[in-house]
């Protein structure tokens, strides 16, 4: 079953919304790509 | 392997096994084993999606494609995250709206009966090749490795994991699945410590990168526009995506994992949990294969890390006529593979002393003389296959296990093997587990039995399981790969995948589409993908996009011509 508070709310202390978690899902990914690239241009 | 290693291996495997039995022996009805206990934990359920995903092939073969080609591959999973928040968004809730116990289900209820048995049979198919795939691979590099019989050492790990699964279903796959990858882990860890431990003592981690750098093993990011590279930032993005929106979102072997969580909170948490981590846990992963590479820069490698190509190479050195070509190579090998170490040896001299010019200047003699090594391992290899043409030269799935029983200490090396044989029972599991389900309900409750009470369709799923499991060791008994292990899975899926995904695609977002016009494009689509395999030489992660818009776009066309008299939506 679906709820309202499943809907919006992770029930988590942080991120307390769902667009929260995606929010940092896509930052943690751009760090990534930030940090391999980082890595590829100094180790050259 | 010594004794402590084989007790290792057989403790670990057989208390794990042993346990998922014992944890489950009270389910006795078709929901529980099907979907698990229904209070499965988010971050169990993480785990669980984790396991299935990354089989024992990932363990061996990825440290393997890192040391050859570096941290390139490393660009397929760029499509994770935002694979898992469209499935978080648009997938998840419909399947537990629906309460359904498999993916095709929905399509039922969106579509008719044909274009389900259509997504469910594509399923069946990529699935029951991919379950032979995953016990064949580890099985085939463990067995040429360790002298032991293939046939056996497929047949004991594919009636293992047959037996727990049957027994204990769903929940018996998240359970051992949890220890497994705590396994994994562990194994893992050591590995990488002992690794680091092992490189030379004055070469530091700054240093140890710079060497990786410098020959280009630390490019996980190539924003080449081209299609036919294989691995370019855009290929993972964009055919990424797609490849892990069918993975996560179409195929039941998933499905079935988050599916287990009482919740949509706790199933979202379970994916999310994958979209941050799947990242860093395959950069480890690959990373180790570059620190491999690291080390072999300083440490004689040998000429072909393939069991096979070395007791070859070995069984002819008292053989002159033979062994000539082949001993020469190897000579001429370990010559520059001294000069490399040399120059880097003065490299790592140089930069202490601060001197750029040298270092530049012994960095180049490395990189020429490490050249010219790769020239004489492919000769070596050509020689090789002229002389026995069964024996293929394939380092990347051999470099790993070469490593690991060469350089780790005896208890180590039995806990990276249990942790090869976990990673292959817990993705097996899942796969087996998916395909008795799917077999039950998408084609047995409809085609076979349409009046099965919940009873029989628990004895049918768990005959159907064991069937599977069946299918897939004779399958493991007659494979014969001629692609890397990691590549050949992921290229299975790529053919099969888009159009999957396409169904769903359809179904969620393209209301005007019924199923007739569905299951014909979905046909057409197929027909397509094959075609283009085996005409084009494009990378394979663009076929699941291509497959997926074909799908969605020849269904446009058809219903266009079918007209809206076809078209019988039924509200999601």
């Amino acid at each position: 079953m679906i709820s309202a508070d499943d809907d919006k709310l992770t029930g988590l202390p942080f991120p307390k919304t769902w667009n929260g978690a995606y929010v940092i899902v896509l930052i943690n990914f751009a760090g990534w790509i930030f940090l391999l690239v980082a890595l590829r241009l100094l180790t050259q | 392997m010594n004794g402590l290693d084989i007790f290792l291996l057989i403790t670990s495997i057989a208390a794990i096994a042993f346990y998922g039995v014992w944890h489950t022996r009270s389910r006795r009805d078709l929901n529980s084993y099907v979907r698990g206990s229904d209070h499965t934990p988010w971050w169990v359920i993480g785990i669980s999606v984790m396991a299935t995903q990354a089989s024992a092939i990932t363990f061996l073969s990825t440290p393997g494609q890192g040391y050859l080609g570096g941290l390139g591959f490393l660009q397929v999973y760029f499509g994770v995250p935002i694979a898992m928040i469209v499935i978080s968004l648009f997938f998840l809730p419909i399947f537990h709206k629906l309460h359904v116990y498999t993916a095709y289900e929905y399509l039922e209820k969106r579509f008719d009966r044909k274009t389900r048995l259509f997504g469910a049979g594509l399923f069946l198919l990529q699935r029951g090749i991919g379950a032979g795939l995953t016990i064949y691979a580890p099985a085939i590099v463990l067995s040429t490795v360790f002298g032991w019989s293939l046939q056996w050492t497929i047949i004991a790990a594919g009636t293992i994991v047959m037996i727990y699964t049957v027994l204990g279903g769903t929940d018996a796959v998240t359970v051992t699945q949890k220890y497994q990858m705590g396994v994994i882990f562990i194994g893992m860890t050591a590995a990488a410590c002992i690794l680091m431990s092992k490189l030379p003592p004055d070469l530091s981690i700054v240093d140890a990168l710079g060497v990786a750098g410098g020959f280009q093993k630390l490019n996980a990011s190539n924003f080449s526009p081209s299609i036919h590279e294989r691995y370019t930032f855009w290929s993972g993005l964009l055919g990424g995506t797609f490849l892990m929106l069918s993975y996560f979102g179409a195929d039941q072997s998933q499905v079935q994992r988050y599916l287990s969580g009482d919740s949509v909170r706790e199933s979202r948490l379970g994916l999310l949990f994958n979209a941050i981590c799947k990242i860093p846990m395959q950069f480890c992963i690959l990373m180790l294969g570059v620190m491999i590479f690291v080390f072999y820069q300083f440490n004689q490698p040998p000429l072909f890390f393939d069991a096979a190509s070395n007791q070859y190479l070995e069984s002819r050195k008292g053989d002159p006529t033979h062994a000539q070509n082949l001993l020469k190579y190897e000579t001429q090998f370990k010559e520059t593979h001294a000069q490399g170490k040399q120059h880097l040896e003065n490299w790592l001299k140089a930069r202490r002393e601060k001197n750029e010019q040298a270092a530049t200047a012994e960095f180049v003699g490395a990189a020429m003389a490490q050249q010219e090594g790769e020239k004489i391992r492919k000769a070596a290899a050509q020689e090789l296959s002229t002389q026995n043409t069964e024996i293929k030269a394939n380092s990347a799935d051999y470099v790993f296990i070469t490593f690991i029983l060469h350089e780790l200490p005896h208890g180590a090396i039995g806990l990276l093997v249990a942790a090869f044989f976990a990673a292959a029972l817990a993705s097996k599991a899942a796969e087996l587990n998916a395909l008795g389900t799917c077999t039950t309900i998408d084609f047995y409750r409809i085609l076979i039995k349409r009046q099965a009470t919940d009873e029989e369709c628990l004895v049918a799923t768990k005959c159907f399981t064991a069937l599977w499991g069946a299918a897939a060791i004779a399958i493991a008994l007659f494979a014969q790969l001629s692609e890397n292990l990691i590549q050949a899975v992921n290229i299975l899926g790529s053919i099969f995948y888009g159009v999957l995904l396409g169904l769903f695609v359809v179904g969620f977002f393209i209301r005007r589409v019924g199923g007739t016009a569905l299951f014909w494009a979905a046909l057409v689509a197929q027909l397509l993908v094959f075609v283009l395999y085996y005409k084009l030489t494009i990378s394979y992660l663009w076929y699941p996009l291509i497959g997926c818009a074909a799908c969605v776009v020849f269904s446009l066309v058809i219903q266009t011509f079918l007209g809206n008299k076809e078209n019988k939506v039924k509200p999601a």
